[in-house]
């Protein structure tokens, strides 16, 4: 079964019927390229094709323009395929998390020329994509970040730093944060541009990170010459991006993180007899709130209407409810889960350790309790 | 039947100036008012605005009764005047086996002479629901940590030749979901005055040269309150899309949360002042500690949920796209 441009389901419950069929009609290919236990490379190899199965088949076509590469119709005909997709078993890979971080600021900011060549690559799985956003000096207060492009004919010339950009080794772009205006320009003084990563000048060292994945790394830029042609949306105006960019992973992807979480806590209910029902009910409590958070941001993201400052919301919620189940599961899953190699426990182990993270990535929990204060409270300031 | 924003508001007016204007008698002008009729209508709107409204008041009276006779019949407030609530933080604190009908519960407010209560009760083989004279039974009004509304301790034995049969475990789980749905209501109601005492008081009180609000710490624990008020909305909204009795328990436990939460950081915020006798603090406190724990607390409700999950052997779809 294959979409066709003119016949796409429109409803939501159409595509959870039709998708069902499909993922039936699929389900050896599908169980293949999900298995569990792959190491990063062949992850990356299956990710690729999942990538490019499911585009061929026109499943995370929709809900993007035509122009695009995309079948149109509403965003949330895609969370619906994920969702789906989850709840069979398959779990969302992690370039399903870039096309909808990176993927709606390409489709909003990129010239017009440069969206239509460049998404359905992104989307197809023939590349991945990184996010060079943090620099050694510039974390949370992101936009004091020091990477610099210069002018110098058609290009940008950049120098800089930049880390914790996820997968940089494996990726074919960066969509990178520079700094046009001057030192102190702040958040008016960011550009957004699209940085290829075999350009000459980038040197890449890997960052492993506590759970032992070498997934983060450092990028060191040496005078990089990037297409001026390849800036996203305005020069001085990539802090736009980078929100649209953050809304998007606060948003869209914390509804993948909340299908993945649904299926890892019915594995843990599967695997820990003994788990109380009050912790298992607490868990389940914390997902369903993530979820109802994530549901209304991406109706919202669907229609086209301004979300606010609610991703906030959504993104700590999603790190409550990470670090809850794993730490559920790492208490009642009894030892094996410390000490043993088989790839269950070290399953555990690792989605443990990397919960440890999700009040730190993506905004930490403390900027996003700022923007609940000064943005919904409105509290004041400091004088 | 849907209501749209502007008309949701002079519903809000409206409920809000009669509790203004009738502080002694809020069931009374709700009756001629039509609010029974709107709970059958568009209960969602009906129990979310009234419920709320009792919350961010403190409400002596509270039409908790009529909503979970609605629940067990359309026509259930012409079976009893009242119910006689398990006890807070137990689960059927009435009993109705080969002994007879040991009736221990709550009251939200005395009941006369002559009327009847429903008793939901354990029962063998689940729960009963049983239609009781008040007349056998003792009403010991209670002064307690909640200061501004008159419950009563009800108890006593009836005679089972005397009471009336009327649902059985089906019937209590309805009742007891429209019960958490209101309660939650009004968790939220508490929950947002407690919050907005503490945002008033921050944001004006200087020290150290600076508003209170203006220090990240005091920032943070606000913004933590905001943040669970807004999942207990969204709860309490999700609480009514689906039947599945869980949305009502889910929907509830987060209110829990939102008050809880709401009761410590404010507390702690308002300093010296919420300490004290006059200020307005303590009375939400003391109702939000009879309420969170009224048909199910914190730890109750998680473990019924998680018991129901394990149980079925699968997650719940609630709240779909």
């Amino acid at each position: 079964m294959t979409l066709m441009t003119g016949a796409v389901p429109g409803t939501v419950s159409q595509v959870r019927e039709q998708f069902g069929v499909w993922l039936h009609e699929n389900e050896e290919l599908l169980r293949r390229l999900c298995a569990p236990g792959m190491d990063v490379a062949a992850t990356f190899t299956a990710q690729r094709e999942l990538q490019k199965l499911l585009f061929d088949s026109g499943w995370i076509r929709l809900g993007w323009p035509e122009e695009l590469g995309g079948l149109g119709g509403e965003m949330i005909l895609r969370a619906v395929v994920v969702e789906e997709l989850c709840s069979a078993g398959y779990p969302p890979p992690f370039s399903f998390g870039t096309q909808e971080v990176l993927g709606p600021a390409i489709a909003r900011y990129a010239p017009p020329q440069l969206a239509a060549d460049l998404l359905p690559r992104l989307l197809s799985g023939q590349e991945y994509w990184c996010q060079g956003f943090s620099e050694p000096g510039a974390g949370s207060d992101l936009a004091s970040l020091r990477c610099k492009a210069t002018e110098d004919g058609a290009d940008w010339v950049i120098a800089g730093e930049k880390v914790w950009t996820s997968w940089a080794q494996v990726a074919d772009r960066c969509l990178l944060l520079v700094r046009t205006g001057d030192a102190n320009s702040g958040s008016r003084g960011i550009t957004a541009v699209m940085m290829d990563m075999d350009t000459p000048g980038i040197d890449l060292r890997p960052l492993v990170s506590m759970n032992g994945d070498a997934e983060f790394c450092s990028l060191y830029l040496d005078d990089v010459r990037v297409p001026r042609s390849r800036t996203l949306g305005d020069v001085g105006g990539g802090w736009a991006v980078a929100m649209t960019i953050l809304a998007s992973e606060r948003g869209a992807a914390a509804w993948q993180r909340q299908t993945w979480m649904r299926c890892r806590l019915q594995d843990l209910l599967r695997q820990a007899p003994h788990l109380p029902p009050a912790v298992a009910g607490e868990a389940y409590e914390l997902i369903h709130s993530l979820r109802l958070l994530s549901r209304r941001t991406v109706r919202a993201l669907s229609r086209g209407e301004d979300i606010g400052a609610t991703p906030s919301f959504d993104k700590l919620l999603m790190s409550t409810a990470e670090k809850f189940l794993f730490a559920a599961a790492l208490e009642h899953l009894g030892p094996t889960v410390l000490f043993d190699g088989d790839a269950a426990s070290a399953g555990w182990r690792n989605d443990y350790l990397y919960s440890r993270a999700s009040s730190i990535y993506g905004g930490a929990a403390e900027i996003q309790r700022d923007i609940v204060a000064g943005r919904i409270l409105r509290l004041p300031g400091r004088r | 039947m849907t209501i749209d924003r502007t008309e949701l508001d002079l519903l809000r007016g409206a409920l809000g100036d009669l509790a203004t204007a009738h502080p002694g008698d809020l069931r009374d002008a709700l009756r001629d008012f039509g609010w029974q009729d709107l709970l059958a209508e568009d209960p969602e709107v009906a129990v979310g605005v009234l419920f709320r409204l009792q919350g961010e008041r403190l409400t002596p009276e509270t039409l908790l009764d009529e909503v979970v006779l609605a629940a067990l019949d359309p026509a259930g407030a012409a079976l009893a005047s009242a119910v006689a609530f398990p006890l807070p933080g137990q689960d059927l604190s009435s009993r109705y086996d080969h002994d007879g009908v040991r009736v221990d519960g709550l009251l939200t407010r005395p009941v006369s002479a002559g009327e009847t209560v429903l008793v939901p009760c354990r029962a063998l083989g689940g729960a009963a629901v049983l239609v009781v004279p008040v007349d056998g039974l003792q009403q010991a009004p209670t002064s307690g940590i909640d200061l501004d509304r008159p419950w009563v301790r009800v108890s006593g034995r009836a005679h089972p030749g005397g009471v009336d049969h009327v649902g059985g475990s089906d019937a209590w789980e309805r009742m007891l979901a429209a019960g958490r749905r209101a309660l939650a209501a009004e968790l939220i109601g508490i929950g947002t005055r407690m919050l907005d005492l503490a945002v008033e008081h921050t944001s004006s009180r200087v020290q150290f040269g600076q508003a209170l609000a203006s220090f990240q710490v005091v920032r943070h624990k606000l913004a933590d309150v905001r943040v669970w008020g807004e999942v207990a909305g969204l709860a309490f909204s999700a609480a009514w899309e689906d039947t599945d009795p869980l949305a009502a328990a889910l929907a509830k436990s987060a209110a829990v949360r939102y008050s809880s939460t709401a009761r410590e950081h404010v507390q702690q915020l308002l300093g010296g002042m919420g300490f004290s006798w006059e200020h307005d603090f303590h009375r939400y406190l003391r109702r939000a500690l009879v309420l969170e724990p009224l048909l199910g607390g914190a730890t109750t409700l998680r473990s019924e949920i998680g018991s129901a999950v394990v149980e079925s052997g699968r997650l719940p779809d609630l709240a779909a796209l």
